[in-house]
This record gives structure tokens, sequence and C-alpha cells, in this order.
């Protein structure tokens, strides 16, 4: 017997995590988006799948409700898109969330992705990642403004990030 | 019958790991079935609650969640706290008894405990200091003088409190073991303090006869001094010479060769331990370190057994050499602060003329180590440098040359290779006669220095 650190009841804390997805909803309803039981327990797996992948522990109720809610006003958000952009944005979140070696918090983090996504990107996962947070996670590391560009210019839209 | 000291353990204490002292009380009780797993169960949560506790006050509610490698560190320091506590019960069944109450509580309990640890470190820290034994050995005077004061800087009982961050470079005669965090460097403190004051029964000179017979190259190894001084003043009561010397003849040393090598192992324990008790009263040790001593008794034993046999290594060695190169303490002054520091390097690099340059330096720089660091940090030019340099002593120079022409110039910087060869230079144009005093010089200067 090891007295080791192990989650206790994964099944509860997993079921505890659906629910809270689950209860977004009643906020992005309002914009035309939900999710279904399958589709909120998928998106926890998400979740799980790259706290494992980039070797994090999450405690409390986690990044997945913030990320909606945060999200749910994009205008290119649908629903025919809305389940496999979350999919990524949880990837793409806490891949930036090492990449910026903790120099951001959660909140800053997603403010500026959707930022970003709904300014810049115009609904661009790819330009999002590939360039935008890559760009901001080597500012960060460099010790550079996070609008700092190669060419030398700041960039602007980031009026909503502080 | 005492009931504390006689009632015996369900839990054998020798299956206890120290520096895992929580963890292994649990996996034991577990084995013996004393207790459930309902309770394993109950404890590996309030761990985790402890544990998430830790993750938002160390990211200040910043971020949901927090790295694998940062969560096992917080665990292990909750951990080790824990057990710094559960060690305050002398019998493991009471230990096991008291994991009854909440964690929560009993991990505030091993905080204090291990507040109380680090007052106890630093107390003893601070009074080897006062009386530290002078030495050429640099890994001695690092460790203590340097290491461990950093130790205290960084330590954080907070999130790492099993840590020791690699500060106890200097071997001590029997090492500590299984023992983690404040809980090692308080017993590693102890056992240095006590080794040191042993050490101070003796003249440095002494000392430094003594261990540059067992190497003249010993200033730069990794050794412990202790020992050989032990061993030494034991063999010379042993063989009737003049301990308070530490000196020993050839004649002596075959004496003990032969003394030893009819004895019986127990015999010479006993012959050891009469030493020890000889020792202890010429010099009126207290308790703690003729309990100290006394412990190294069957170390030393062994290590005079293996010798007189030829198997191990030298423990008694003829003293050679004694003030043969005479050696100067040399001091070098003290450097400034940082800040200081920084702000005269930052005017020095403004300045445009050599003589302003010169003078402030003259002005401002009060010792070797602040000087070296300013030719080096400075942006000088090689022109500049020789003119600095050039105002020093022929000690001084000694000691710069002996510590940078010995140096491996691929692991050097370009500014301090631009020193190196304005150094090297001066010397090089410096008159035969100087340059032989300058190379004697060094050779006699201490290592402490550097």
């Amino acid at each position: 017997m090891g007295f080791e650190l192990i989650p206790i009841s994964p099944g509860i804390l997993k079921q505890r995590a659906v629910s809270e997805v689950l209860q977004c909803n009643r906020y992005s309803s309002q914009y035309g988006l939900s999710l279904t039981q399958v589709q909120a327990l998928e998106l926890v797996q998400t979740r799980d799948d790259m706290l494992k992948a980039f070797g994090r522990i999450e405690f409390g109720t986690g990044i997945l409700d913030s990320i909606i809610k945060e999200f749910c006003d994009s205008p290119y958000l649908s629903m025919q898109n809305y389940e496999q952009t979350l999919h990524d944005l949880v990837e793409i979140f806490y891949y930036y969330k090492n990449d910026t070696i903790g120099l951001m918090s959660d909140d800053e983090l997603l403010k500026y992705m959707k930022n970003s996504y709904d300014n810049t990107c115009r609904g661009s996962l790819e330009m999002l990642s590939g360039s935008e947070l890559h760009q901001l996670a080597r500012n960060l590391r460099f010790g550079l403004s996070i609008d700092y560009s190669e060419n030398g210019k700041l960039e602007s839209g980031y009026e909503d990030y502080e | 019958m005492s009931d504390s000291l006689q009632r015996s353990s369900k839990i054998d204490i020798s299956t206890l790991n120290g520096s895992n002292y929580f963890s292994s009380l649990l996996e034991q009780a577990y084995i013996k079935g004393l207790v459930s797993d309902f309770e394993i169960e109950r404890m590996q949560n309030e761990c985790l609650m402890l544990l998430a506790d830790k993750a938002t006050m160390h990211n200040s509610g910043d971020s949901s969640s927090i790295l694998e490698e940062e969560a096992s560190e917080f665990m292990a320091s909750i951990m080790f706290t824990i057990g710094v506590w559960l060690k305050a019960f002398q019998n493991p069944d009471d230990a096991l008894g008291a994991l009854m109450e909440p964690l929560k509580s009993i991990y505030q309990k091993g905080q204090t405990k291990v507040s109380e640890l680090v007052i106890s470190a630093k107390q003893i820290h601070e009074k080897l200091l006062l009386d530290l034994l002078e030495t050429n050995n640099v890994h001695y005077r690092s460790t203590f003088i340097d290491e461990i004061s950093e130790f205290f800087d960084i330590y954080d009982q907070s999130f790492f409190a099993h840590e020791i961050h690699d500060c106890t470079e200097y071997p001590l005669f029997n090492p500590i073991g299984d023992l983690a965090g404040i809980e090692y460097i308080q017993a590693y403190m102890q056992a240095a303090y006590l080794e040191n004051s042993f050490c101070l029964l003796f003249s440095p000179d002494d000392i430094h006869t003594l261990m540059a017979s067992h190497d003249k190259g010993y200033g730069q190894l990794l050794t412990n001094i202790f020992g050989p001084v032990l061993s030494t003043a034991v063999g010379c009561l042993i063989a009737g010479t003049n301990m308070e010397k530490l000196e020993l003849s050839k004649q002596a040393i075959e004496y003990l060769q032969t003394k030893i090598a009819r004895m019986e192992g127990s015999q010479v324990f006993e012959t050891v331990n009469k030493a020890i008790l000889e020792l202890s009263t010429r010099f009126g040790f207290n308790d703690e370190l003729f309990g100290y001593i006394k412990a190294c008794a069957f170390v030393l034993t062994e290590q005079i057994i293996l010798w007189s046999t030829g198997a191990g290594n030298s423990v008694f060695v003829e003293t050679v050499g004694k003030s043969e190169t005479p050696t100067l303490f040399f001091n070098a002054g003290e450097k400034m602060d940082s800040v200081e520091y920084t702000k005269l390097v930052d005017e020095i690099s403004n300045i445009d003329s050599t003589m302003e340059k010169l003078n402030l330096i003259n002005t401002k720089v009060h010792s070797l180590g602040d000087l070296q660091d300013v030719l080096i940090d400075g942006w000088l030019t090689s022109e500049e440098i020789h003119l600095a340099l050039s105002n020093l002593g022929m000690l001084e120079i000694a000691a710069l040359t002996k510590k940078w022409l010995n140096e491996d110039f691929s692991d050097l910087s370009d500014s301090e290779m631009l020193f190196v060869e304005s150094l090297h230079s001066l010397v090089f144009h410096l008159p035969e006669e100087q340059q032989n005093a300058i190379k004697l010089a060094g050779e006699a200067i201490g290592e402490e220095w550097q």
C-alpha cells in the first residue's frame, strides 16, 4: 500500500464537473448555444486528457465553466462549431498555461484568448494558437510588453485586456 | 516500571523511515491492520484538501490548476511537516492514535515544530560562525559561511519544508542519514558544531600540517577535517606521543601498526574508547561533545582495524613538512553590498576619462574582491585594467595570480579573459626577481580568500 497522491473517487469528481458544464447551458443558451449530457461528458474527458498531457492537476471547479462563460457571446460561435471549438480551446488553454510559465492568471489568459479570437483572429483557432498566443508567450518569457510584435510595432485591439 | 519507557509498540519503530515518517507509519499500520480503508481514505482526502489550499495560496487564487511537479513537491512538504509532529510521540502507536485528529490540525502543529527547528538550527549556525576553525579547506568555509546562510534565506517551510537545497557539501565524519528538510539541517549543524568545537582544541597550524600530510591539496578536497584530527589524537595517546601537537612520527606509526595487529577487534574498540575517555578528561569535554565523539568510536575502530590489515585508508599518517610552507591568511577586505557595487559599476561604465575611472576606483573600492569584480564588470579597456593593477602591492598581485592564472581559461567569460590577460601581462613584464617573489607568496597564501 502506498500512501500516494491519488484523486479519490474520480467518478464522483467527473460527475460533478459534468453537472457544472451542464449548468453553463443556462447562461450560454441566451446566445443559442448549449451542450448535451454526452457532449459535456466528452468535454470533461478532454479536460482530463489535457491536464494529463500537460502535466497539471486541477482543484475546485476547474476551467471549463470559465471558458464557456468567456466565449459563448463570441460572434464566431454557433451550434455547428460550438462543441468542437470548446474542445480546441481547452487544449489551447492548457498548452499556453504551461507555455506562459505561470506569468498570467487563468482570467488574464482567457480574456486575452477571447479578445484575439474575436478581433485579430476573426474566429480562427489556428491563428489564435499558432500566431497570437505564440507571440504572447514569447513576449512574456522575454519580459517584453505583451503586445510587442517582431516588426517593432505594438499591436492594437487589446483594450479589454488588463 | 515506567509505562512510557517500557510499553511495547505494535509498530516496529525500526521499520519507519525518518525522512518519510508519516507515510511509512501509515504503511506499517495498514500492513498490521491497525487502520481501516475508511481511515486511509479520510486521510488521503484531507491531504488533498491541504494540497488544494497550498495550491491556491501559491498562485494567489489566480489559477485553477498547478503543475504536477509542483503538486508533488507541495504534497511532500505537507507530509514531511505532519511527520515532524508525529515524531514527537516516542511510541509509534501513540503517533498513530494522534492521526485520528483532523490532519489540518496536525499539519499546523507540525508547522510550529518546523519553525522551532529553524530557530534552533539558526542558533547553532550563529554559534558555529562565532568560532569557525581557520582552515585552508575551501569547502569547510563555503559550506558554513555561504551555503548554510543561503539555506536559511531560501528555506520555505510553507511549500518546500522537506528540502535541504544541497547546502551541506562539506562531509561530516558521521553522515546524517534518514532525515529530510530542516530536521536534516538541524542535525547536520549540531554535528558540524561539535566537530568544529573539537578541532578548536588544537592549533589551526597543527591541523593544517596534519591535513597537508594526508594530502597537500586538501584545501580543495571535499574531505572531512574532524576525522583525521580525532584519529591522530587517539593514535598519539595510544602511541604515547605529543597529542596536543597532533604529531605522529614514522616510528610511532610503526608502533601503532604492530600493537594493533596483535589485538582482537574488541580490544581495539576498548583501546579507542579508553583514548577517547582520556581526551575527554584532558580537555574537559561537555556531555554533548563527549557523546558525539563516543558515537564515533565504532567507525574509528573499524577504520583502524582496516588500516592495520593494510585494507583501508591511511588513518594514521606521519606528520611531515611542519611549517615547510608558511601559510599566509590573506585578508582581502570586506566586500561592499550589492546595491552599492552595482551603482559603482554603472558610474564607472558611464565615465569616459581613464584617470577619472581610476580615481573613482581608488576612492570607492576597499577590498581586493571588489577590485577584481569591478575590473571585470566595469567595461574597462585592457590598458585601464593594467593601470589599476599596477597600483597594487606584491601580495595582492600574488593573491590575484594564484586565483586567476591557474583557472581553466575555457571556462572564462570575455571580460574575465581580458582581466586575466592584463594580469598576466603585468606579471610577465615585472623583473624576474619580483616574479619569483610573487610565485612564492602565491604558494604561501591560503585558499580561503578565493
